[in-house]
């Protein structure tokens, strides 16, 4: 066994034809088996004339169909359908179908163009032509275009694209800025209120008149008003030498500071 | 130049001190197929020239990515397929001035194109062929005139034989009827 062994490794190694594991004692044991039979059958002749074979047959695929019933044992249900097709087709269909043109192209043909005789009959000829050398100069212009090293595409600032968007943009924005400056009403910084809407109403008209002394400190900011009396000539503290200082104070100047 | 194996293209490629040569081996052996199958497509002799720029230029960018799952030639016809088609649906788009399919133009002018040198039972028959849909047409001139297999085919337009082999007989009957009726 163990030359057996050190034997097919040999083989193995030197690339030579392996055996199966245990080969020779199989082998041995075979014959050994025939030997013995033929032994005991020397008394009956007869017996040993007559083949070997098993006098019954099986059906055809009888071993691999009865495999694919087994598989299905452990499913009852699945088993119990038995290939049953729920599906019907008209009458004839299969027998129509094979003769069917498309089913006949789908075979193998040798001639495809069979029952297209026109077309059969017709010379199959190249009827496009190319100049002379087509073939090397393309050949020639290709292998430079393609041998050519990438250029860095650059993209012009210049271009009529980026000059149309340029110049929309521009009629864009003077737009807004037109309408903002022609159409909006002038707006005073501290304006939200009625009062915003006298002082434009004043710079228009310069009409004081109308206007009490509590109607004109509300539209003067007092801070500049302070800086006016300051200004002036005489210079009061109580509140009635102020409002008669008032008057020293031009309407422009008050309409100035609105 | 002999023709030379797509591995040893692909190998030569691979290599940067030789891939001037294998773009040289693959112009030899390709450019004359892929112009005269992109030539079939789009009829006019300029446009095909610009096609199989376009196709080469693909083909050279797409080399090193090319992963080898189907065959170099397949992919290459693959390339100059939809090149061919991609510049008909651009002529389309532009021809705004037609309300016939760009396929009508075709025809009509190859009447009077001077790299057409068929008789009239010739111009028939591409006329014929014009009048077919886009991939139909592809099929029958790869398998009319090439006499491409359809196992082939399948691979280059990616659809199935029997699919194929019907669209084939499809064409060959539209045609067959055109020319007997002309």
């Amino acid at each position: 066994m163990k030359d057996e062994n050190e034997n097919n490794q040999t083989n193995k190694e030197s690339g030579n034809f392996g055996l199966p594991e245990g080969y020779f004692e199989k082998s041995a044991n075979s014959i050994f088996n025939k030997i013995e039979w033929r032994d005991e059958h020397k008394e009956f002749p007869k017996l040993l004339e007559v083949k070997n074979t098993n006098g019954f047959i099986v059906p055809e695929n009888y071993f691999s169909k009865n495999e694919q019933r087994l598989e299905l044992i452990q499913y009852p249900i699945l088993n119990s359908i038995q290939n049953k097709s729920a599906f019907v087709v008209p009458e004839n269909y299969f027998e129509e179908a094979e003769t069917c043109e498309l089913a006949i192209v789908l075979k193998e043909e040798e001639d495809e163009l069979t029952g297209f005789e026109k077309l059969r009959s017709l010379k199959k000829q190249n009827s496009f032509s190319i100049s002379e050398n087509y073939f090397s100069e393309q050949e020639n212009r290709l292998l430079q275009i393609l041998q050519k090293p990438e250029q860095v595409k650059v993209i012009s600032l210049f271009s009529k694209r980026i000059a149309y968007a340029v110049a929309a943009l521009f009629v864009v924005v003077m737009g807004v800025w037109i309408y903002n400056f022609y159409f909006t009403p002038i707006q005073v910084q501290d304006c939200g209120t009625i009062a915003c809407v006298d002082k434009q109403d004043l710079v228009k008209t310069k009409n004081l008149e109308r206007l009490d002394d509590d109607q004109l400190y509300e539209l003067v900011d007092p801070s500049v008003l302070e800086k006016k009396l300051k200004n002036s000539e005489t210079k009061k503290n109580n509140k009635e030498d102020q409002d008669s200082s008032l008057n020293n104070i031009s309407t422009d100047e008050l309409l100035d500071d609105i | 130049m002999g023709q030379i194996d797509d591995k040893l293209i692909l190998e030569l490629f691979r290599d940067e001190k030789t891939r001037n040569t294998a773009l040289s081996h693959l112009m030899t052996k390709y450019q004359q197929r892929l112009y005269w199958h992109i030539r079939k497509i789009v009829i006019s002799h300029d446009d095909s020239d610009d096609v199989l720029q376009n196709t080469f230029i693909k083909i050279w960018k797409g080399l090193e990515n090319f992963k080898e799952e189907s065959q170099l030639y397949t992919w290459i016809y693959r390339i100059a397929t939809n090149e061919s088609l991609t510049l008909l649906r651009q002529k389309q788009r532009k021809n705004t001035t037609s309300i016939h399919p760009i396929e009508y133009e075709l025809s009509k002018n190859l009447e009077s194109d001077n790299y057409f040198s068929g008789d009239e039972i010739q111009l028939k028959l591409q006329q014929a062929i014009l009048t077919l849909p886009e991939k139909q047409r592809i099929v029958f001139n790869m398998r009319y005139y090439d006499e491409t297999p359809y196992e082939e085919m399948s691979q280059i337009l990616e659809t199935s034989v029997g699919a194929l082999k019907a669209s084939y007989h499809i064409a060959a009957k539209k045609i067959e009827e055109i020319l007997v009726n002309a």
